[in-house]
């Protein structure tokens, strides 16, 4: 009898325990956050906040998503956030958020309290996306017409995934990028999304590369200097790449599909001046072209493998001289490459590197292979 | 009463969960930055002397536990004194464990919850486990170390995919000074804090080896603490590291595999939570077989509920924010030493004096 009695009062106070957490909250209590764009005020005192959130709207037979947007002002970006509470009248949940669009503003001034509010937050999560806008506000890339989901922020999240095989824009996570800033010898880059007209209709497109001195966005790169620039940060992973094989009929093109990129940058200190040598190793195939002539053979191949490296080289070497001269930000980290493999030159020169970065020297060594091309063996012969 | 006996098996996990318990938690190698790696080496090297003291005394008295041979060697008077410092240590370390974890689970996913709370239901699982005895906790740590194994391996092999050689670059750039220092901390956070396991290796079977069991578990948890570490650095950055209060937590949030493996941190949080509860559990044991001693109670589990209860409010009190925790963590080691190495030499000292003059006095016939 007194363990039956023990047994049940045992069995009560658990059922009191799983019946539910002391703050739960249900599916339907939350506003589910997908994305969030970032702006200031024209007096620039005030954040300007453009959340868009997951509209759940379930029938008996099937469930659809929507996206609404709510907006608020606030002295900080918290502060904006908890505003937001006023409109939706549900707390808002941010562990499901993919992308934070920022305004040219917001990148300039105010990106150190962005990073520091996710890496803090224990909601939102560092594996984040952060963008720069490119058009005069962060928010009208949320109001865009989104293409292949109904989601815009997860539309945005998509196109950094598939941008694998584009390289075209860096896919840098916030934890990264917070590593890039408080780095020595490196700066930060974001992708940059912009508007482009699609079918007649307003859309958003990733297009090219933010770039940041230490915590200041000071312009963009474009889209064929970004794939360059991922060449040196070797996080090439598929992408076109296109080359003239002859000079005196510059119509001839040919596109190379790349499928594998290795990158190697080390730094020589010879004579009291530093250079940085790169060499890139890069796997492609022959994907299309649009001449008769053959560069499947062996000597046609011979040909177009040293074009292609000479070009290659040439075109890295051109995006780092822009960097230098338009930016002299080191985004590719040479001076943390520099840290690494001589730590003790690095101490002599770490305070006037922005100085050294610009005249630095840097010598571009590609290779290239070609692996197939794809499932023609010659080139398309144009009979009479 | 029956005597409890654990295998030399189960002893050496124990001592693995022990190590992994809170450290996993808040790290602490964060100072040596990218050099962490070589601070950890050396403290594994450094505890090797200091085990040697522990295995040592088990050795010197089979079958008897810290307290009695605190007790045979400095007799009554000091020996109590001994006793109660020694059951202090155990008694606050608990709290500090029990805090760490409370801390942590208020900060990653019940922010709003009173810790109280969470500290109440660990309260009554240790008080719980401790009532059903040693043997259940062997076996309990039998049954979950592997899972937690399988885990931390899991999640290091996924997140090696993102990580960043140049992380680990250059060695040695901020001097020797913090690497020193971070290697001092981890030789007392965690490796020497195994001197609790004095306490209860007296239910060891006879003629185990404890040198063996001792070292065995130094290596193979050095070695997870080690793998850990440089998993950190090389996905987070040091940096990164630096600024997160839970890089191991921090560093499986980043894990993201296609778009399905991702958000597995929870499962690392359990982990955290069971290995922390290990510990506490081993820490509340100790301090409640030292207390039972200088009070003469016949069996620890009459005082193992109030001082459970004592222990969740010391861990209420012992700081007033998450900051502090940290700090302490530069004072700890200076406090933790003394428990740690300077009073078990002082007892291996006079009790190898002890033996050896009783040794002799058979010897010689008179």
């Amino acid at each position: 009898m007194k363990k039956n009695a023990l047994l049940f009062s045992i069995m009560l106070i658990t059922m009191l325990l799983l019946s539910g957490c002391w703050n739960y909250r249900e599916i339907d209590k939350l506003a589910i956050v997908s994305g969030l764009a970032i702006d200031k005020n024209a007096q620039g005192d005030q954040f300007l906040l453009t959340a868009e959130i997951i509209d759940l709207k379930e029938t008996m037979t099937q469930s659809k998503i929507a996206s609404r947007k709510i907006e608020a002002k606030g002295e900080s970006i918290f502060d904006a956030m908890r505003n937001m509470i006023k409109i939706s009248a549900k707390k808002l949940y941010w562990s499901h958020a993919k992308a934070i669009v920022v305004s040219k503003d917001v990148a300039t001034q105010d990106i150190v309290s962005i990073v520091d509010w996710i890496s803090r937050d224990h909601e939102a999560r560092i594996t984040l996306n952060l963008f720069v806008s490119k058009e005069q506000t962060a928010s009208e890339l949320l109001f865009q017409q989104s293409v292949t989901t109904d989601i815009r922020s997860f539309e945005m999240e998509d196109m950094l995934m598939g941008n694998r095989s584009l390289s075209k824009a860096p896919n840098v996570k916030v934890y990264e990028f917070m590593n890039d800033l408080s780095e020595e010898g490196i700066s930060g880059i974001l992708p940059a999304l912009g508007i482009t007209m699609n079918m007649d209709e307003k859309t958003a497109e990733l297009s090219g590369t933010a770039v940041f001195k230490k915590e200041k966005f000071i312009g963009f790169l474009d889209e064929e200097d970004s794939k360059f620039l991922l060449f040196v940060k070797d996080k090439i992973k598929g992408g076109v790449y296109t080359i003239k094989v002859e000079e005196e009929s510059p119509n001839e093109i040919i596109t190379l599909e790349i499928f594998k990129n290795k990158t190697k940058i080390t730094p020589v200190y010879n004579n009291d001046i530093l250079s940085i040598m790169i060499s890139t190793t890069t796997e492609v195939a022959i994907e299309e072209q649009n001449t008769t002539n053959n560069y499947i053979d062996e000597e046609g191949r011979k040909k177009l493998i040293s074009i292609a490296e000479k070009t290659l080289e040439q075109d890295v070497e051109n995006t780092i001289k822009k960097v230098q001269q338009d930016f002299g930000s080191d985004i590719f980290g040479f001076g943390r490459i520099v840290k690494a493999e001589m730590p003790s030159l690095w101490k002599t020169m770490d305070k006037k590197w922005d100085t050294i970065f610009k005249d630095l020297e840097v010598h571009v060594n590609s290779e290239i292979k070609i692996k197939n091309s794809s499932l023609t063996s010659a080139p398309l012969k144009v009979g009479d | 009463m029956k005597k409890e006996i654990i295998s030399s098996k189960q002893a050496v996990m124990m001592i693995l969960m022990f190590m992994i318990g809170s450290t996993l938690v808040i790290g602490g190698s964060s100072t040596a930055k990218q050099d962490a790696g070589i601070a950890i080496f050396l403290s594994i090297c450094m505890a090797f002397p200091i085990f040697f003291i522990y295995a040592r005394l088990l050795q010197l008295f089979p079958n008897k536990n810290l307290f009695d041979i605190i007790e045979q060697v400095f007799g009554k008077f000091i020996g109590k004194i001994m006793i109660v410092l020694f059951s202090w240590y155990f008694f606050h370390l608990g709290a500090l464990v029990l805090r760490n974890i409370t801390e942590f689970v208020q900060i990653v996913s019940f922010p709003e919850t009173p810790q109280f709370f969470v500290a109440f239901c660990i309260g009554i699982l240790l008080i719980y486990m401790i009532y059903s005895g040693l043997e259940v906790l062997g076996r309990f740590i039998e049954f979950i170390l592997p899972i937690i194994l399988v885990v931390i391996i899991s999640t290091i092999a996924i997140s090696l995919g993102k990580s960043n050689v140049t992380n680990l670059k250059p060695m040695l750039y901020n001097g020797w000074q913090p690497i020193l220092k971070t290697s001092f901390l981890l030789l007392t956070f965690p490796f020497a804090e195994t001197i609790i396991f004095t306490t209860i290796f007296d239910s060891l079977p006879a003629k185990t080896n404890p040198y063996k069991i001792y070292f065995l578990s130094l290596l193979m948890g050095g070695f997870l603490l080690l793998v850990i570490a440089l998993r950190n650095i090389l996905v987070l950055g040091t940096s990164n590291i630096f600024n997160h209060y839970f890089p191991t937590y921090s560093a499986v949030l980043v894990i993201s595999i296609g778009k399905f493996l991702e958000r597995i941190e929870i499962i690392v949080s359990i982990v955290f939570i069971l290995s922390s509860f290990v510990k506490t559990n081993l820490c509340l044991l100790g301090a409640s077989i030292g207390f039972s001693k200088i009070f003469h109670f016949d069996d620890y589990r009459q005082i193992t509920a109030p001082l459970c209860f004592l222990m969740l409010m010391l861990s209420f009190i012992l700081y007033h924010s998450v900051m502090e925790i940290f700090e302490w963590l530069e004072i700890y080691p200076y406090y933790a030493i003394f428990f740690q190495v300077i009073l078990p030499v002082l007892l291996l000292i006079v009790a190898e004096i002890k033996t050896r003059l009783s040794m002799t006095k058979k010897g010689s016939p008179s």
